[in-house]
């Protein structure tokens, strides 16, 4: 009875057709979103690789410490740089497949996409960093802070020197520069840990007299360069 | 709506690809003809806000081209696109819609509204690099109209599709052109001729055209051979 009642009055006072509903639809402005939205809309769209490789670096780390297994203190610090890699390939990831017109053309431009990227990038590496170092450190029994800032030099060092490289002529023709910095980086640690020792003692040494001073200084130097990256990547793209 | 072009220019070295160009555009369709290398491109580009002009300006309502602002009531589809390998045709529109600030389930509504108008929807959630060239082109219009543009730019937007999606094009952006401003680049006189309310013609860089173009005025195709041929 009441569906019957509902379709007689539906039936009775039909709804009329909307009048210029798409040229209405077209005024209403479209709503403001915070940076903090604009970041998790990017969280979504970076690789699948990139996540599963942070997530079998922090598994090779911690069971590698765990089992304090040696050659582990060198292979965190070569993956770590090479997490710097990852964050620089992120930031030209558009140019390469060819998304930086349409990119530019929506409402937050290329630039924003840009930082957005190396954030959650850059921040998931330091968060890495933060959560492996302490386990390292405890495991070896070492300082903490010591571990850290050993690992963080040649991330922060990769990052740096890959960014720069990027902006170069001949970084925006070479597609995977910042690899090979990311190689000869770890090719370096591994040739002075396994055939200079008295280099590691010596870097050793130096993190524990200037490790803070250096790290503060790498990390001006490669926030200045990010800076500078974002601020060419229309322009380059 | 008024869409205002002022002494637009762009130069490169020794080459200027667009020299002082001034327009005006309201609702409709207005198509852009010229040839290879006449400076469409450059100008839809500077139009899009992707490139900056080495002089002149581009204000929709007095808003100027390079505001987040300008950018909403934007649409575009440049001449050629990439996509990221592991997109769907639904990810990719959807995609789009985030960077244009459009609400998820609103996004998600429209991309199937959009995929559906291209004829794409069975194919939405196989990814774009298994699809042909005509069907990319169908990608790249769906994305172009996510969020309702008041202004749609369309670089060479039929290269690629068939006579009958071709058809079915022109028919949805006569449609489209009722409540915004459309422009329309091609080197094919017939994609434009009937939809086209209003008529650009570039050739080095310069106006050469612009107005209504009426059958007393002669046959277009012949015009345009005569004029870049």
């Amino acid at each position: 009875m009441k569906n019957d009642m509902e379709k007689l009055l539906s039936d009775a006072f039909y709804a009329p057709e909307p009048k210029n509903k798409q040229a209405f639809l077209k005024n209403i402005r479209p709503r403001e979103i915070s940076t903090f939205e604009m970041i998790l809309q990017q969280f979504y769209y970076i690789r699948f690789s990139v996540w599963l490789y942070v997530l079998g670096l922090i598994v090779v780390v911690v069971t590698g410490a765990l089992l304090q297994f040696e050659a582990i203190r060198i292979l965190f610090t070569i993956m770590m740089s090479f997490t710097a890699v990852i964050t620089v390939l992120e930031t030209r990831r558009s140019k390469k497949f060819g998304m930086s017109e349409l990119e530019m053309a929506t409402r937050y431009s290329l630039k924003s996409v840009v930082i957005a990227r190396m954030l959650i990038v850059g921040m998931v590496s330091l968060a890495v960093l933060f959560i492996s170092s302490p386990i390292m450190a405890i495991s070896f029994q070492e300082d903490v802070i010591i571990t850290t800032m050993r690992t963080m030099i040649p991330y922060l060092v990769t990052l740096f020197v890959s960014l720069r490289f990027e902006r170069s002529v001949l970084g925006r023709s070479t597609e995977y520069g910042s690899l090979v910095i990311g190689f000869a980086v770890s090719a370096a640690m591994i040739f002075f840990h396994t055939n200079c020792r008295e280099i590691i003692i010596g870097y050793i040494e130096m993190v524990e007299k200037w490790g803070v001073f250096i790290v503060v200084l790498l990390i001006a130097l490669t926030v200045s360069e990010q800076c500078k990256t974002v601020k060419n990547v229309e322009e380059f793209a | 709506m008024n869409l205002s072009v002022d002494r637009l220019s762009k130069q490169y070295k020794n080459k200027i690809a667009v020299d002082r160009i001034s327009f005006n555009l309201t609702d409709g369709v207005t198509g852009l003809l010229g040839a290879n290398g006449a400076g469409k491109t450059t100008l839809m580009r500077m139009m899009s806000g992707i490139l900056n002009p080495t002089s002149g300006s581009v204000t929709a309502d007095g808003i100027p081209v390079q505001t987040e602002e300008y950018r909403a009531l934007l649409g575009y589809l440049p001449q050629d696109f990439g996509y990221y390998p592991e997109f769907t045709a639904r990810e990719f529109v959807q995609y789009i819609a985030a960077l244009k600030g459009i609400e998820k389930k609103k996004a998600k509504n429209k991309t199937e509204e959009l995929l559906e108008t291209v004829g794409l929807s069975d194919v939405a959630n196989k990814k774009i690099k298994t699809f042909s060239g005509g069907m990319k082109q169908r990608v790249g219009i769906a994305q172009a109209l996510v969020n309702d543009p008041k202004i749609l730019i369309l670089d060479e937007p039929t290269a690629g599709l068939d006579p009958k999606e071709r058809v079915r094009f022109r028919n949805l952006i006569a449609e489209i052109g009722k409540t915004s401003i459309v422009l329309f680049s091609t080197h094919i006189v017939s994609d434009i001729e009937h939809i086209a309310g209003n008529l650009l013609m570039i050739r080095d860089g310069q106006l050469i055209y612009e107005g209504k173009w009426d059958n007393q005025k002669g046959d277009l195709e012949q015009f345009y051979m005569e004029e870049f041929g």
